[in-house]
């Protein structure tokens, strides 16, 4: 290591323990606030009549899948910029990011495993309170009140700790800016190993105590509200409506409205055209195969989870989890020192480094996706289906595999689609990973962002929106046609026995 | 019993061999090795014991983490050899009551029973339309058990079915799905915690204890000679006569390890050596509390019912074995 290399990792590793302090006290505090709404938004969805749950729980959680370039890009330039301001410019950064984690929140409260202490049991305690000492009391609050929170405010503290698009277009200081910037400066792997040290030990200590609880696994994904107020309900129904408006509302009519009226001058420079096909393309690559190895690796792992093997097991299955929980920047640091080293470097220009890393990033979040959409229905419920699909009956069998793919096929699908599209705006590991002869979507819309509004950028910007959104609605509609070719195709394996 | 099933009793539908399932602090299932034959089987055994892993093994919901499991081919071929009423019903959420049969239902349905005939049987007609979400715990339990019947398959493996039905359809519904059993079926396992059912509708019984076998033979053999105590009270009511007790009986002391209520008879005797201190309960499975006269110390006997005898009155203990019973005798 030179002097001016040693000079530059001290100021560094300063200015990161100084980044991750304040990334810290942020991620703490909206973490904090994650605990106390996101029950209330919880009980807003569930409370709400059956013909109307499902868009409700669809308007819940849309703030946490809005793009973080998008967001950024809205509220760091034009007329709701406050870079000038830098009070103002932390303070919506704060709200962009309290707005984008509670419904994660949500998520954790309504399919995380149970408390040891259910809420009725915790009821039957305090009913006795005078006979109970306060020790005793304190013990019952850890195994069932903070015993259920704990997951919200973990997920919720590491959702914000590890931010980094919209922290960088808004000039916020973060742990994740200072090192993607260092290394881009092109600071050594060793120094930036040093760096990320602090951060993932505060990850560690946040992530490991909350992976202890859930390995103990209770019972399931049984939601126990104690907040069935009204009060409550009215305020998470406006959180939504907030969260709704300011991360997909405004972002999208500001952006849309200025790159809608240039987008038939983009369709006319073909030089443009071609270039940003050729970038949507390259990401929808990247993301649709590593969404594929996260949605196939988190199916694997799932299909192995039961609330009653050991505890050994339940190990196995989180660990591969642990990676991911870090942040994509994390991971694909870590992937990027990996190929560094003289026997791997060969990978640098393969997309192979892209994928993996992407897919360890979006692991975690298949994982949650696929539980979220499977846990409309019992496990039971596939296992009859998977009964009839063996008839020999023609009719039988073709019914069984058609309720096959009502069941699981589609949860599957709406989970790849939700992992695909985080993949598609996933700028990190585009930018660090991806063999330097293709500059993917979000790596060319980040570096352009940087240099404020144009018209082209904001047709760029709309249109990387749109065409993904659209992919996943073309396929939706099309899967009618599908379910109806598959269970023609399964004719029975018995009727096909000689008599 | 119809002549399908009794054609078919003896041979066997399942064979396990050494099959363990893994649990959180003990095993699901330890080395279990069974046999189960066609007809009516019961898993029987305290909660935890292991019945439900046991079917869901047997449905190819789960698979053994170790031994085998072998199902042996039906003696009459069938396009849908096993369908399963899980614990949780495993009803499929976006489908309607009605469509939960028509699903199920094969295209050319050997029993000739109409969807609305199912839905009228189990008096869920009114319902048709209701998806699983809106239904009770006891409407749920129906339809689960409907649909495995609707299906036509030819083993049924039904997990504590209709637990949760009110008494008073209960026993109607548990007839006519033996009934259906009996007329179309190969084999029923099913899973239960009440003895009368076992008593009145099953052949064989597995009973199991923390995931071993703890018996596994006829129903009139577990009722008459079970192997131990345990066993015996998980089909109700029993006294299990040790030395001690033997002595109480006033005829020809009883030579089997377990007398049943029924074939137990507490009768009025002013020579009697016993004395009445607490009667409960009616019909053939009175608890008498009992005090030796001369010994000075007491026991608590099952027995029939008899207006006759009074707290504090003196009696006898009588016993009239059962019929089936001596059957059980010359088997074993």
């Amino acid at each position: 290591m030179t002097l001016a290399d040693g000079e530059l990792w001290n100021v560094l590793l300063r200015l990161s323990l100084t980044m991750s302090e304040s990334a810290t006290a942020r991620s703490f505090l909206i973490g904090l606030l994650a605990v106390f709404i996101s029950p209330s938004l919880a009980t807003w969805v569930t409370q709400q009549p059956p013909q109307r749950r499902r868009i409700a729980f669809l308007a819940a959680v849309a703030p946490f899948f809005a793009p973080e370039l998008i967001a950024g890009y809205c509220y760091s330039s034009g007329v709701f910029s406050l870079v000038h301001l830098p009070t103002a410019n932390a303070a919506l950064y704060f709200l962009l990011l309290l707005l984008k984690t509670v419904p994660v929140g949500m998520l954790v409260v309504l399919y995380s495993p149970g408390s040891p202490i259910s809420g009725s049991a915790f009821h039957c305690h305090r009913l006795l309170k005078h006979r109970v000492r306060s020790w005793e009391a304190v013990g019952f609050w850890v195994r069932g009140p903070l015993h259920q929170r704990l997951p919200v405010f973990a997920v919720s503290f590491l959702v914000v700790f590890q931010e980094f698009e919209i922290a960088s277009l808004m000039s916020i200081p973060s742990w994740t800016v200072e090192i993607f910037d260092a290394q881009a400066k092109g600071i050594r792997p060793l120094a930036t190993a040093k760096i990320l040290l602090i951060p993932l030990l505060t990850i560690a200590v946040v992530v490991l105590p909350t992976v202890a609880i859930l390995a103990r696994g209770n019972q399931p994904t049984v939601f126990r509200s104690d907040a069935h107020s009204q009060r409550s309900r009215w305020f998470g129904g406006a959180f939504v409506f907030v969260a709704n408006l300011i991360l997909w509302v405004i972002p999208v009519w500001t952006i849309g409205a200025s790159g809608l009226r240039h987008a038939t001058s983009l369709t006319r420079n073909a030089a443009i055209l071609k270039g940003f096909t050729r970038e949507v393309s390259s990401a929808i690559a990247f993301a649709f195969c590593a969404a594929l190895v996260a949605v196939f690796a988190a199916y694997f792992l799932l299909n192995r989870w039961r609330p009653d093997i050991a505890r050994r097991r339940k190990t196995l299955i989180i660990a591969p989890l642990l990676p991911g929980l870090a942040g994509s920047l994390a991971v694909s640091l870590a992937v990027f020192l990996v190929i560094q080293q003289p026997s791997l470097i060969w990978l640098r220009s393969t997309p192979i480094p892209a994928v993996f890393g992407m897919a360890v990033f979006l692991l975690p979040r298949a994982v949650l996706m696929l539980l979220l959409f499977r846990s409309a229905r019992p496990g039971t419920a596939v296992g009859a289906a998977n009964l009839l699909s063996q008839s020999g009956d023609a009719s039988q069998c073709s019914r069984g595999f058609r309720l096959l793919w009502q069941l699981e096929g589609r949860a599957v699908f709406w989970a790849f689609a939700a992992v695909f599209f985080w993949g598609y705006f996933n700028l990190t590991t585009a930018s660090l990973l991806v063999p330097l002869a293709i500059v993917p979507l979000p790596a060319q819309l980040y570096n352009l962002m940087h240099y404020g509004r144009t018209m082209s950028l904001s047709t760029q910007a709309l249109l990387s929106v749109v065409v993904p959104v659209s992919l996943i609605l073309a396929a939706a509609l099309s899967m009618p046609q599908v379910e109806r070719m598959a269970s023609g195709r399964h004719k029975s394996p018995r009727s096909k026995r000689p008599e | 019993m119809s002549q399908q099933t009794s054609s078919t009793q003896n041979s066997p539908l399942w064979t396990l061999r050494d099959v363990c399932s893994c649990g959180q602090n003990a095993p699901r299932l330890d080395r279990v090795s069974v046999t189960i034959p066609a007809g009516r089987v019961a898993l029987l055994g305290v909660s935890g014991a292991g019945k439900s892993s046991l079917l869901r093994i047997l449905a190819g919901f789960e698979t053994a983490d170790s031994g085998d499991v072998t199902q042996h081919e039906l003696s009459l071929p069938s396009p849908l050899p096993v369908f399963w009423s899980p614990q949780d019903y495993g009803l499929w959420p976006h489908l309607t009551v009605q469509e939960h049969l028509e699903h199920v239902r094969p295209a050319e349905p050997r029993t000739g029973i109409l969807v609305e005939q199912w839905l009228q049987q189990f008096r869920l007609e009114a319902l048709a339309d209701s998806q699983p979400g809106t239904l009770s715990e006891g409407e749920q339990s129906r339809l689960s058990v409907v649909r495995a019947l609707a299906s036509e398959a030819d083993v049924l493996l039904l997990d504590e079915p209709l637990a949760h039905v009110d008494p008073v359809h209960r026993e109607d519904d548990w007839r006519t799905v033996m009934n259906h059993v009996a007329r179309f079926c190969q084999g029923v396992i099913f899973s239960t915690h009440e003895p009368a059912i076992v008593r009145r509708f099953a052949d064989y019984v597995v009973c199991l204890d923390r995931g071993r076998i703890q018996f596994a033979g006829s129903t009139s053999q577990l009722l008459f000679s079970p192997p131990d105590e345990t066993a015996a009270w998980l089909l109700g009511p029993c006294n299990w006569l040790s030395e001690k007790i033997r002595h109480w009986f006033s005829d020809a002391k009883p030579s089997w390890p377990c007398l049943r209520p029924e074939e137990t008879f507490v009768t009025p005797d002013s020579a009697g050596k016993s004395r009445v201190i607490s009667i409960d309960g009616q019909g053939t499975q009175t608890r008498f509390e009992l005090r030796h006269c001369e010994l000075d110390s007491t026991i608590v006997v099952f027995a029939t019912h008899n207006p006759e005898v009074r707290v504090d009155s003196r009696v006898r203990i009588n016993v009239i074995p059962s019929p089936d019973r001596e059957q059980v005798d010359r088997s074993s």
